[in-house]
């Protein structure tokens, strides 16, 4: 139990006055499980082709003897409904999946009516009345659900859901409002692990390769560093990112012949319901990390929009046993873009 | 002022010479015509002594004092006060033959000290307590006049207080079995006013109107317009532990109330949703009856008379709610003179102070401010991160007037302000948290009163208010607010007459005008509504909408009400009638489009409302009621929205009906038990379309029903001793659409029991406790999860809506209060032991993050809280 500071009366008074604690260390992986799903492209439009990748992570530490089946979900959300996709997509409901297919990686083609169903061009309801729009996330997105399904021996079917980013445009916006953000709205991408660094006590930093297996001793307290690139937040003609603010006419270093994305915290066009109004905004990130052993001192870290650093740091403890161990972590931008790594870890005196 | 007597001891006839008097015979002696008051000796006054002075005072022939001389001494100040005075005399000269003459008399003076101001003449005021039923005197009854003294009644139901002002004097009479009343009697000085009250069968539930559990027959029979209503006066609720010496709390133990979570403050009144209960203040809706937090009332203590709760089967003057209704009675000071009060606890601080004349009239002023925040200050930032800390004030000016005719004008300002504020930090930005809460409200309203000696009354009560909300929430990058800024005006009128021995018509209208804008953004599913299908902690939907709209609702609804008395007034048929016409304009039809121009959408209604009262008196100890009705609500303003709602929700309905009776087996005590059953449809839920039309969030697909017995016990063993216990047994549920099952409802207790008892003595102390029991409020149960790779969190899985219930609540409170009157003063302290038992009442289930693992919130622990209050 954690119990609220008792340092006055006071505490007593109020609505809870003992709220419980729970000792799940969430970043522990118990058993197998998908821990990240992977699209690619990050942002798609209906029709697209796109592939589902998913990052299951096993206690022992090795890749998964998994078996993932994959569906989109065509089922809408009825608005008393306050999770993220409709229950008929959970149960499994007949007419509410279309089939993908089977395997870690899966391809397959936007369903054509994702954004009707799922976005800001609904079809008229069966009495011809103009249909109600699905509302845009805080980042002005809609999302095609996408179902994974994993079997494995030990912990049976678990079901999970991704939810791919479709470009659909704006909801009630007119014509001059909708041609803008053709222009300037940029696809997101997904984020990526740039560098993972290693701090140790004495302040000295070791990057971990890609494929490497650093060594940790017993018990040893390190600092892990993820950083991921840093995206601009100005249209700076040449650095390598399509910024909102340039085009292919005004700068085809970086937007021809296609707009090249940053895998970080991107800047994006965001269209105000309230004010009618563009306006500019920047990627949350968040870092999901994981491991098939306690050490972790948070389970997720990040960086809310407003903060220009491109980096998270997390604390971790090395377990007091020699062995290897695994840890997975996960990057995600605020558009569902995701990026993960996989590191294998020593622990030896 | 000495008082001065004196007297002619003799008078001496004589002339300048001898010879004169003995030649000369007396025919008319000397008559004063003008007296000066000699001045008493300021020494002697201070010293109380009293003294004679004997004076020898010649008059000249035209009747001028030519000398005077001291013939007996008192001593020398005396003496010459005495002279001093007696030189400024003037007489009628005397005459000698028939002539006038000079004349020397012998005067007096006695210097007699002030008598003290005669006493007034004090009147008495005795009388009886009778049954109005059976005749039978009624022992216990505490006769009250205001400032004037009390008595309670014999066996033989007689009574007599003395010493009386002249004047108009408030009497009260109260009785714990029975309640209290109050009227008006005129006693002249002097005078031995004998009256005698013939009082109903006590019922505990009686008119809305008059404030009075029992009435005094006058020239109508007892009208019962309700056929159940619980009632306090102030002084009864006050000593109800749990309510923390705020009176209006003492609704959360009547009869009908479910217990609502600790710290939300919602009323939930026989299966009905806390907005379907409307709360007034002498008529005048309040949005809320419990400051944020539930921990104190909006309306200050100091200006209560009573507080009654009509949970169901309302008469024709109430609407626009399909639940219960709470009426909220104030009263300006009750003593004459200057007074006030000051009073402190862990809550808030409060004072009030107020002026009545010998007339009535008076003009008086009460505020509270919440001292929670500035204990937080002192305990640091820790206790205010977790913990939300409200912060509360309300304040309260009135001034009434007693007119010529009898009649009565109070005229009243209300404002009450909330602020709350919580956040929750986390590494994770997807999982900082904020909640903002503001509730700002003011009302201002004035109430004339009349009622006629034929038992014709008139009120009339115009009001204007202003209530402001916010409400904002942060759940990582998802921000959600809602700002309300609503003008409200309205006039409650009612003019009641007894037209026949056999019939009382009552008429009046009940208009609301509200006029509103609204600001809203963030996820539909804040906040969160009855039905939805949710567990505490888990975040909303990360979709955003935006609104910006206005609203106009104008309820006009006329009402009238007739009681048919039969069998000698033991049979009341009272069939009622309301119109409720109401108009709505909404600014926005669709949800904000660049491509459509903005329309708006107007629609009218009009509401009949039947409702029908019958109680007849079947004999001296049983009477038998029942009552059926139809009831309306408007829809929330907040549900109009194209974006979040719906604006062209209709009202939603309801049909009441209620059965029960009423027995008195002993004196003292009494017993009732009503059964209820309600339907309502036309609930705005959300919709269950799959795809909704456009500005169709919302659909008033809802319908809901609920049934149940409701029981009271109360009485009194002697007038110190009272107490009550209340059962309710309910069973409350709803469905979402038509095509839907039911479902318990959210707020549904099964069992609710509260047991009241107090005791008072003669010298101050008052002991009281409280036990109540609820049944815990339904939850639906998570079955299985999934895992959410977009938000990297687990979802739950629900089993069947509401099919599992929190467990019961139990607890135990006790007060013990103790208050000493001084001269002019009088203190009071309580100490209140909440939850004596430290039981862990459950308040809310918590899961964990994977949701493999369950856990409760619990509510308070044993909390001790400590008041005192000064009064003069």
């Amino acid at each position: 139990m954690r119990a609220i500071p008792w340092s006055s009366l006071i505490s007593l008074l109020f609505v809870v006055a003992c709220v419980p604690d729970f000792e799940v260390d969430e970043s522990v992986v118990r058993a197998p499980r998908i821990l990240a799903v992977q699209a690619s492209p990050a942002e798609s439009r209906p029709g697209d082709v796109v592939s589902y990748r998913a990052l299951v992570a096993d206690p022992s530490g090795g890749a998964a003897e998994a078996e993932i089946d994959w569906s989109f979900c065509v089922a809408v959300k009825p608005l008393e409904e306050l999770g993220p996709v409709s229950p008929a997509c959970v149960r499994g409901d007949e007419g509410a999946l279309a089939f993908l297919g089977v395997g870690d990686e899966v391809t397959g083609a936007i369903p054509f009516e994702a954004c009707s169903v799922f976005g800001p061009e609904p079809s008229p309801t069966s009495d011809g009345q103009g249909g109600r729009p699905v509302d845009p996330d805080v980042t002005g997105g809609y999302r095609q659900p996408v179902r994974a399904g994993l079997f494995t021996e030990t912990s049976g079917y678990q079901v999970s859901f991704f939810e791919h980013r479709i470009y659909c445009g704006l909801v009630g916006a007119n014509q001059a409002e909708s041609l803008e953000f053709r222009r300037r709205y940029r696809r997101n991408t997904n984020p990526s692990i740039d560098e993972l660094v290693i701090v140790r006590a004495d302040g000295s930093e070791e990057i971990v390769e890609p494929g490497a297996i650093p060594r940790l001793s017993p018990g040893e307290a390190i600092e892990l560093v993820v950083r991921w690139p840093d995206c601009p937040t100005e249209a700076v003609c040449g650095d390598g990112f399509c910024h909102p603010d340039e085009s292919a006419d005004t700068c085809p270093d970086d937007c021809a012949p296609q707009q090249r994305g940053c895998a970080g915290a991107e800047t994006y066009l965001l269209f105000s319901l309230e004010g009618r109004v563009f306006s500019l905004n920047r990627e949350a990130i968040r870092v999901s990390w994981n491991a098939n052993v306690e050490g972790f001192e948070e389970p997720r870290t990040g960086v809310e929009s407003d903060d220009l650093s491109s980096e998270s740091r997390n604390r971790f403890v090395a377990p007091s046993f020699e062995g290897r161990f695994t840890t997975w972590i996960v990057v995600r931008d605020d558009r569902g873009g995701v990026g993960y790594r996989a590191v294998d870890w020593d622990v030896v005196p | 002022m000495n008082r001065l007597t004196f007297s002619i001891i003799f008078a001496l006839a004589f002339v300048a010479g001898a010879s004169q008097a003995l030649a000369q015979t007396l025919t008319r002696p000397p008559e004063l015509t003008r007296f000066v008051e000699a001045e008493y000796p300021p020494s002697a006054l201070e010293e109380g002594r009293e003294a004679s002075v004997v004076l020898e005072i010649t008059i000249d022939a035209r009747g001028r004092v030519s000398d005077v001389n001291v013939f007996e001494s008192a001593d020398p100040e005396f003496d010459a006060a005495a002279i001093a005075a007696a030189r400024q005399f003037e007489f009628v000269p005397a005459e000698f033959d028939g002539v006038p003459g000079p004349i020397r008399i012998h005067y007096k003076y006695d210097f007699r000290l002030p008598a003290p101001p005669p006493e007034p003449v004090k009147a008495s005021l005795s009388g009886v307590v009778r049954d109005e039923t059976t005749g039978e005197p009624i022992a216990g009854v505490t006769v009250e006049v205001e400032g004037g003294g009390s008595a309670v009644t014999d066996e033989e139901g007689r009574f007599t207080i003395e010493g009386l002002e002249e004047g108009e004097h408030v009497v009260r009479l109260f009785s714990p079995a029975f309640g209290a009343i109050q009227t008006m009697e005129s006693i002249a000085a002097g005078e031995q006013l004998s009256v005698a009250y013939e009082l109903s069968p006590p019922p505990p539930f009686e008119d809305e109107e008059d404030g009075d559990d029992m009435e005094i027959v006058v020239l109508a029979p007892v009208i019962r317009r309700e056929v159940v209503e619980s009632r306090l006066t102030a002084e009864e609720a006050r000593s109800v532990p749990g309510t923390g010496g705020d009176v209006v709390r003492v609704v959360e133990s009547l009869p009908g109330v479910g217990r609502s979570a600790v710290g939300s403050g919602q009323l939930v009144v026989w299966g009905a949703s806390p907005e379907d209960t409307r709360v007034y203040m002498d008529g005048v809706p309040l949005p809320r009856l419990y400051h944020e937090g539930g921990l104190r009332s909006v309306i200050h203590p100091s200006f209560v008379e009573s507080i009654a709760l009509i949970p169901g089967g309302a008469g024709a003057a109430y609407g626009r709610g399909l639940g219960g209704v709470i009426l909220v009675e104030s009263r300006g000071p009750t003593q004459q003179g200057l007074h006030g009060m000051v009073g402190v606890d862990l809550l808030d601080a409060t004072a009030s102070l107020g002026y009545r004349d010998e007339k009535g009239n008076y003009q008086a002023a009460a505020g509270r401010f919440g001292l929670l925040d500035q204990f937080a200050k002192v305990a640091g930032d820790d206790a205010t991160e977790l913990v939300p800390i409200p912060r509360f004030w309300d304040g309260q000016a009135r001034v009434g007037y007693r007119l010529r005719d009898g009649s009565t004008l109070d005229v009243v300002g209300i404002v009450t302000g909330d602020r709350y504020s919580r956040g929750v930090p986390n590494p994770d930005p997807a999982l900082v948290t904020r909640d903002f809460r503001e509730l700002d409200v003011v009302r201002v309203y004035a109430r004339y009163r009349r009622q006629d000696e034929d038992g014709t009354t008139v009120e009339v009560i115009p009001w204007v208010g202003y209530d402001r909300t916010y409400r904002g929430s942060s759940y990582g990058s998802l921000t959600t607010f809602s700002e309300i800024d609503a003008a409200r005006l309205g006039l409650r009128s009612s003019y009641g007459k007894r037209v026949a021995p056999w019939l009382t018509l009552r008429a009046g209208v009940d208009i609301e005008l509200v006029f509103d804008s609204h600001d809203r953004s963030g996820s539909i599913g804040l906040p969160s509504r009855e039905g939805d299908i949710r567990v505490f902690g888990q975040a909303p939907p990360d979709t955003i909408s935006t609104d910006h709209f206005s609203t106009r609702q104008i309820g006009v609804a006329p009402y009238v009400e007739g009681t048919l008395s039969f069998v000698d007034g033991k049979l009341q048929i009272t069939p009622g009638l309301r119109l409720d016409p109401y108009a709505r304009s909404v600014s926005r039809r669709l949800p904000a489009n660049g491509r459509i121009p903005e329309q708006g959408a107007f629609l009218e209604d009009l509401a009949v409302e039947p409702r029908l009262i019958a109680n007849y008196e079947a004999a001296s100890w049983l009477s038998l009621r029942g009552s059926v009705g139809r009831y309306r609500r408007q829809p929330l303003s907040e549900d109009l929205s194209a974006a979040f709602g719906n604006p062209t929700l209709p009202t939603a309905r309801a049909t009441q009906a209620l059965a029960g009776f009423a027995v008195k087996p002993v004196d003292r005590v009494e017993l009732e038990v009503v059964g209820f059953h309600s339907r309502s449809d036309h609930l705005a839920m959300r919709s269950p379309d799959p795809t909704p039309a456009l500005a169709s969030a919302l659909a008033a697909t809802g319908e809901g029903r609920a049934s149940g017995v409701q029981g009271m016990l109360r009485g009194s063993i002697d007038p110190g001793l009272f107490g009550w216990i209340a059962y309710t047994y309910s069973k409350a549920e709803r469905k979402n659409g038509p095509d839907q099952a039911y479902r318990l409802f959210d707020y549904d207790q099964t069992h609710v029991l509260t047991l009241v008892a107090g005791w008072t003595s003669k010298f101050g102390l008052e002991l009281s406790g409280r036990f109540r029991y609820a049944s815990g409020m339904p939850r639906t149960e998570v079955i299985g999860t999934y895992y959410d790779a977009v938000r990297d969190r687990m979802q739950p899985i629900f089993g069947r809506h509401n099919d599992i219930r929190l467990p019961s609540f139990v607890q135990l409170d006790v007060r013990a209060g103790y208050s000493k009157e001084f001269e002019h003063q009088a203190f009071m302290a309580y100490l209140e032991l909440q939850n004596v038992t430290n039981r862990r009442n459950v308040e809310e289930y918590i899961y964990s993050p994977d949701f493999t693992e369950r856990k409760a919130i619990y509510g308070l622990p044993f909390l001790p809280v400590l008041g005192l209050q000064w009064s003069f």
